[in-house]
């Protein structure tokens, strides 16, 4: 099967994008790395030193083969992650930017209005926008007619490992999105993944529930299974669920002659 | 809105809580997230070592969760030791006769060229209390040379009013550092006998009002062994953590637990804390705040930072001097004696052994004060 991942002009195999934060060490990144088979990375440019051509974590993505996604981490409101895209951009590093507003340090939640400010300009300024947002679904449309390349709703506080809190409204973003809808955050387990995709997810973004993991490559290599398994699920057209089983008893006699045998549709 | 000190009363008994209960309800307790103000102090009350003991494991998952196992490094560069306050625990007391020295244009950038090429990336700056050798004028220079070399310029001077701290903020400096040493107001002024750090209530506010003038980053903390009651230092600094963090919701934190260094001033600390109650200290104060860096001074021996490391820290320094210019080998006192010298180097070392990543960067240039637009 030839399931291609359209985004921002480019083609992409892998759904699993990874961040790069929380691993203890840059050896077990590169493992993890190689053992999901994603192709696109994201890396907070307030941890990289740009000046630096022997910066570290740079070094450790091999960039001919993986996408680099820098995000503005950190930033407060639209100003200060104008300001870091296109330090980004004007550095060589890329023109992809995953626009990340947060105000607030402790729950880390995104600034809509910002955020929708600032994918405005550097759309306009030739960027390949992916914003993190709250799983708000006029939000997202809003963000779509600016000319983002994705969506990224979280599905719950990031970090957080809980899972889908935002289902519902996830699931109308997903209906009416027209642009990849990539969920972002509170992903902490594979089979949080794999249901992520099975609802049409394009693709999710895993970093602490891999990089905290007792084992992270082993916890990569879960995800990319669990990745593929959910997309899988969801092509193949998943059955409709039941709250009670389909009797097959008291009224048989509908779809059966008088004589006991099948009725011919 | 009220500011800190007028809400805050050092008198006021902080809590009464059950010492003991089920083991059900502890494991209740343990486990609540968020953790309310009430079941903090509950968990400063488990005076059991194994309940000690799961608290700090929890404490380390959640720092895990958070931060991943990463540390972060940043060096103190002390730019005078010049000060016009009697404090009777610190080396740079006025009424100590010490060699006194600033730094001049010319030692500030050697000693930060000699930062830069060790390889540090995050620098506090520290100064006595005296406007005259080192106000405002001359932090203000310092910091604006200082943002020419780091990412990061924490200050940890004098306090300031909004207008002074905002010129902080104009000259680049991310993060204010202010310790009220002890939040007990009759513990305070038996300690500080005079000069500017007299006032209890100024220095109380000190935090607020660099809030106010745009800083991003505050750190906060009280000295370790100055009250009778380590409990009431940790609530109160709870409390001032958690008023300012409401009041300024866009804002960073830090916290600190320097103890007394018993070599150093005093002849006898006044009231040690132990290092079994700094873990239970450090490990209750993380389950109640899960997102705020922890920080940790070379004051502290080696093999305590070691493991602290490992229970909930954030950020670290390594290779201090106390000394102004003391990277450059300026002849000066010190404030107060290091009890790891370990080097930089050693110390990324010895982070990477432990299975944990060392950070040097982890600041942009381009994020400035908070503005509220």
């Amino acid at each position: 099967m030839n399931d291609i991942f359209h985004l921002g002009g480019s083609v992409f195999h892998s759904r699993l994008i990874l961040g790069t934060g929380k691993f203890n060490s840059v050896s077990v990144l590169q493992k993890a790395i190689q053992t999901s088979q994603t192709q696109m990375v994201t890396v907070a440019l307030r941890r990289v030193n740009l000046n630096n051509p022997k910066d570290n974590l740079l070094l450790a993505i091999d960039r001919s083969k993986i996408t680099l996604l820098p995000n503005t981490s950190g930033a407060q409101n639209a100003e200060e992650a104008i300001r870091l895209a296109r330090l980004a951009k004007a550095s060589g590093i890329s023109d992809w930017i995953k626009l990340e507003v947060t105000p607030d340090p402790k729950y880390l939640l995104p600034d809509g209005e910002e955020t929708l400010k600032a994918a405005k300009t550097l759309v306009k300024e030739g960027f390949k926008v992916m914003p993190y947002i709250q799983a708000d679904p006029i939000l997202a449309k809003k963000l779509e007619e600016s000319g983002v390349v994705s969506v990224m709703p979280l599905g719950s506080l990031i970090g957080s490992n809980q899972g889908l809190k935002t289902l519902e409204m996830l699931k109308i973003i997903i209906a009416e999105s027209q642009i990849p809808v990539i969920v972002d955050a509170g992903i902490g387990s594979p089979s949080q993944a794999a249901f992520a995709m099975e609802l049409g997810a394009a693709a999710v973004l895993i970093n602490t529930a891999i990089a905290t993991a007792e084992d992270p490559v082993l916890m990569a290599n879960a995800f990319r299974q669990s990745v593929e398994a959910g997309r899988n699920a969801y092509l193949a057209g998943i059955p409709m669920t039941q709250d009670i089983a389909s009797p097959s008893s008291s009224l048989e006699w509908i779809t059966k002659t008088a004589h006991g045998e099948p009725v011919e549709p | 809105m009220k500011r800190f000190s007028e809400i805050f009363n050092s008198q006021e008994v902080f809590f009464e809580t059950k010492k003991s209960s089920s083991e059900s309800e502890f494991f209740k307790i343990l486990h609540q997230q968020p953790l309310s103000f009430l079941n903090f102090l509950y968990l400063l009350r488990q005076e059991n070592a194994l309940r000690i003991k799961l608290i700090a494991v929890h404490a380390q998952q959640l720092t895990v969760q958070r931060f991943g196992k990463t540390i972060q490094f940043f060096i103190p560069l002390y730019l005078s030791n010049e000060c016009q306050s009697l404090c009777v625990y610190c080396g740079f007391s006025n009424h100590r006769k010490i060699k006194r020295t600033t730094l001049n244009d010319v030692q500030i950038e050697k000693n930060f060229e000699a930062l830069k090429r060790e390889g540090f990336d995050h620098v506090l700056l520290l100064t006595g209390e005296d406007r005259l050798s080192s106000g405002v004028a001359y932090l203000v220079d310092a910091i604006r040379r200082a943002k020419k070399h780091f990412s990061f310029v924490g200050i940890e001077v004098f306090p300031m009013s909004v207008e002074d701290y905002a010129r902080m903020v104009q000259a680049g400096a991310d993060n204010v550092v202010i310790y009220q040493e002890t939040y007990h107001a009759e513990t305070y002024s038996k300690m500080h006998l005079a000069g500017e750090k007299k006032d209890f209530q100024g220095r109380l506010d000190a935090p607020e009002r660099a809030l106010e003038a745009g800083f991003r980053k505050v750190g906060l903390g009280a000295l370790l062994g100055l009250h009778t009651d380590w409990r009431f230092e940790v609530v109160a600094l709870a409390k001032h953590l958690d008023y300012l963090r409401r009041k300024f919701w866009r804002s960073e934190f830090t916290l600190s637990f320097p103890r007394i260094n018993p070599e150093s001033i005093l002849s006898k600390v006044p009231h040690p804390v132990s290092d079994q109650e700094l873990i239970w200290i450090l490990s209750s104060l993380r389950l109640y705040f899960p997102e705020v860096g922890f920080v940790l001074s070379t004051r502290e021996n080696p093999e305590l930072r070691d493991r602290l490391i490992e229970l909930c820290l954030t950020q670290i320094s390594a290779g201090s001097k106390t000394n102004p210019g003391g990277y450059t080998g300026e002849d000066s006192s010190e404030q107060f004696s290091i009890r790891d010298e370990r080097s930089f180097s050693e110390m990324i070392q010895v982070v990477s052994k432990k299975g944990y990543d060392p950070i040097l960067k982890d600041w942009a240039p381009e994020f400035s004060g908070i503005s509220i637009s």
